[in-house]
């Protein structure tokens, strides 16, 4: 099957286009507040530019109140998620919900860890704490830690990936509670570690969508995933095997799952602290270290321990105070050398856009030829079709206002002929990328014509040569839309091995008119930020790195 | 919307009104747009000419005849002039070159171009038809990822899937979309 064949959609007639928007909107309010706060900028500059040019009285500008980054950056995520976790007050800290679950699994016990009991003679409280902090160590070790599961061999259960878990004492769900029901107090256990979802048969699982297979529906009061299922009567856990995987996944899917994504956890080396209520209770605290969510956090724990009846010492209740939380702000320092590089080649890649694309070039507007632009025969069926006159009109308005056949010699030393900027492109791209995005642009078609010549207008490349000068095709002002800015934000390392890697690095969207007073255009248009991604990769010959085309999907 | 009742909420709150006016006909302006401008230009073009669309919109909205007619058709001329200058600006770095003679490029209506575009018409809406037999979340998946060339991430995030999940359903979808436009006679 051609992929091609969805080109036929293109210039559709008015109904069509109507039908397919109806059938498939592609706005979302994100997007739609996102497109009204561009609107709404615009028109500001708009109403700036007429009363200006009329009596210097700047006309009543309208604000936007609430505005945000078009698309956040994984580092900014990872600190809001801590935060919303450190918030948190009486509960514990490594959670960020309680959810009920439903299950079939028989409750009755049957355990193969022991209980903390009532202590000999010889023991101690402390003898005691020091056992119950232990075993706390290794239950979050076991329910929360995302490195314990075969990345190797999973299923997927209604798009969600659940692995095999690694640790043989527990083969299902009723020996994990069993164990769960060893360390805490049964009601504190179920309220807060109820992670478990259904038994499945792995004949029967559904890779794909399936509303009549929604693990979902009956499982929790919000929608959450289960941390823990059984397939064919093994374990199965839902934490993510990998650091990259926990990054690329998507916020709405974070929101499902009921842990962060923590990688380390331990007691430090600090003394605990051991505070008898009475005969029965006890609280100990003492002085962790996690990595959650690739943030280093100090948090000081105090568990609250409870004997039971039957003389088992069991955690009651689990208090968690952060203490000190590490702040992404610069890349690793690994990558400190790298971003060197990335910045200047991501400012070169940047310069070479804005000279292919956008005017981006200095040029004498007084030092120009000029050819003969007419209508275009791909304009001219489109409008015909639509049988819009008023259309016709207007686009023929444009061709009698002049100025679309202008070429002005281009001033920047650097660049004498279309060489010049191959080579300068060449020495930042590949040459994939260079053919991809640049090679159309750095063409001239012009040469055939002489000043004063008809050419059709879709057929006039960007620069010629004149009398051995370099030419630019200087568009009106309001076609160059895009100059851009990079922000001050840091750029955020991924996937980095030994010949490439990719980086994220933000930007502002300006217009060429402001490019003289970035300051007050970055006020105004601050709320514009894009991200672009690129990818690195080493130049096999010169060892150097080059921005590669990121053909991944 | 008709120009009388903009007239009344442009007095009450300007900014309420523009914002429901794309609330209204935002996904209307941007289909056109993009169906004129999915060959030549990427997603953040794509925006900037839409919102140049309600930019003129909102400047000219006061001088709207305040009368019972429907606003859209307006609305619609002014998304298809912008999306015209959006495309004659960045077609000019894909296009072939061919060389054209005067008289073919002044060439307005002919019976050979009618011809073609009611045929072009025609399996448009086989294929819109066909596409929807799919069924959800396919049809979506298909529309989304083909015409609006989407990623299997913005899909996947947009319907609540995994991407992976999107990557397989869009393999078999395309496989039977495939089979069944054959068997209505599209060989592709």
């Amino acid at each position: 099957m051609n992929e091609k064949i969805f080109d036929i959609l293109e210039n559709s007639d008015d109904e069509t286009v109507e039908k397919m928007e109806k059938r498939y909107p592609v706005l979302d309010e994100e997007k739609e507040n996102k497109l009204f706060q561009m609107s709404i900028e615009k028109m500001n500059k708009m109403k700036s530019s007429e009363s200006d040019s009329s009596e210097g009285v700047k006309s009543k500008e309208m604000k936007i109140e609430g505005v945000e980054q078009y698309k956040r950056p994984v580092w900014h995520r990872a600190v809001g998620l801590v935060a919303s976790v450190a918030i948190v007050a009486g509960g514990f800290a490594l959670y960020k919900n309680r959810a009920d679950f439903k299950d079939d699994i028989n409750p009755d016990v049957s355990t193969g860890t022991e209980a903390t009991t009532e202590p000999s003679s010889a023991d101690s409280i402390t003898d005691i704490a020091e056992e119950v902090l232990r075993k706390y160590e290794d239950f979050v070790n076991v329910y929360l830690i995302h490195d314990n599961a075969d990345k190797d061999n999973y299923v997927d259960i209604c798009g969600v990936n659940y692995y095999k878990f690694k640790d043989e004492r527990f083969e299902n769900i009723k020996e994990l509670r069993a164990y769960g029901e060893s360390v805490f107090e049964a009601q504190y256990f179920a309220e807060n570690y109820n992670f478990f979802g259904r038994s499945y048969e792995s004949n029967s699982l559904t890779p794909d969508y399936d509303p009549s297979y929604n693990f979902y529906d009956g499982f929790s009061l919000d929608g959450r995933v289960p941390v823990f299922v059984n397939v064919d009567g093994s374990l199965y856990t839902y934490m993510y095997s990998t650091e990259e995987e926990w990054i690329n996944t998507d916020e709405s899917l974070l929101a499902l799952l009921l842990t962060d994504y923590t990688t380390e956890f331990s007691w430090s080396d600090d003394d605990a602290q051991v505070t008898v209520v009475d005969d029965d209770s006890f609280v100990v605290s003492k002085e962790s270290v996690a990595v959650r969510n690739l943030i280093t956090v100090t948090e000081k724990i105090s568990l609250t321990v409870n004997k039971s009846d039957e003389g088992e010492w069991l955690i009651g209740n689990v208090e968690a105070e952060v203490l000190d939380e590490e702040k992404p702000t610069e890349a690793p320092q690994e990558y400190s050398e790298l971003a060197e590089i990335v910045k200047d080649m991501t400012d070169k890649y940047n310069e070479i856009h804005n000279i292919t694309s956008y005017n981006g070039i200095s040029y004498d507007e007084n030092d120009f030829i000029q050819f003969n632009p007419v209508p275009s025969q791909a304009d001219m069926e489109y409008i015909n079709n639509s049988g819009d006159n008023e259309l016709y009109m207007n686009y023929m308005a444009d061709f009698k206002a002049g100025g679309m056949g202008k070429y002005c010699r281009v001033t920047d030393e650097r660049f004498k002929s279309l060489q010049d900027i191959e080579n300068y492109a060449r020495a930042v791209v590949t040459d994939k990328l260079y053919d991809a995005y640049f090679r159309n642009s750095i063409k001239d078609t012009m040469s055939s014509y002489s000043p004063g010549d008809e050419v059709e207008v879709d057929k006039m490349s960007f620069y010629t040569i004149y009398n051995g000068q370099l030419y630019i095709h200087a568009f009106k002002k309001e076609y160059c839309m895009a100059f851009y800015k990079w922000t001050d934000s840091p750029v955020r390392f991924y996937d980095v091995t030994e010949n490439s890697f990719r980086v994220e690095r933000d930007w502002l969207s300006l217009d060429s008119e402001s490019e003289e007073t970035l300051t007050g255009v970055e006020k105004m248009l601050g709320t514009y930020i894009y991200t672009d991604e690129f990818l690195f990769v080493r130049d096999s010959q010169t060892g150097q790195w080059k921005i590669d085309l990121d053909e991944s999907e | 919307m008709n120009g009388n009742e903009l007239q009344l909420r442009l007095k009450e709150s300007p900014q309420k009104l523009y914002r429901e006016i794309i609330g209204e006909y935002g996904g209307y302006v941007y289909a056109i747009v993009y169906n004129k401008l999915r060959s030549v230009c990427g997603t953040q073009e794509v925006d900037e000419c839409v919102s140049d669309v309600f930019a003129e919109i909102f400047m000219k909205i006061s001088g709207l005849s305040t009368d019972e007619r429907d606003i859209k058709g307006y609305i619609n001329t002014v998304a298809k002039r912008r999306a015209i200058d959006y495309f004659r600006k960045y077609s000019i770095k894909q296009s072939s070159y061919a060389e054209l003679d005067s008289e073919q490029i002044r060439e307005i209506a002919s019976e050979s171009n009618i011809e073609e575009e009611t045929e072009k018409k025609e399996l448009r809406k086989i294929l819109l038809d066909k596409i929807t037999e799919l069924g959800e979340p396919d049809s979506e998946i298909i529309m989304r990822k083909f015409y609006y060339n989407q990623n299997s991430a913005e899909i996947a995030k947009r319907l609540s899937l995994k991407d992976v999940t999107v990557r397989s359903r869009c393999k078999r979808a395309l496989e039977r979309l495939g089979v069944m436009l054959a068997d209505a006679g599209i060989l592709m």
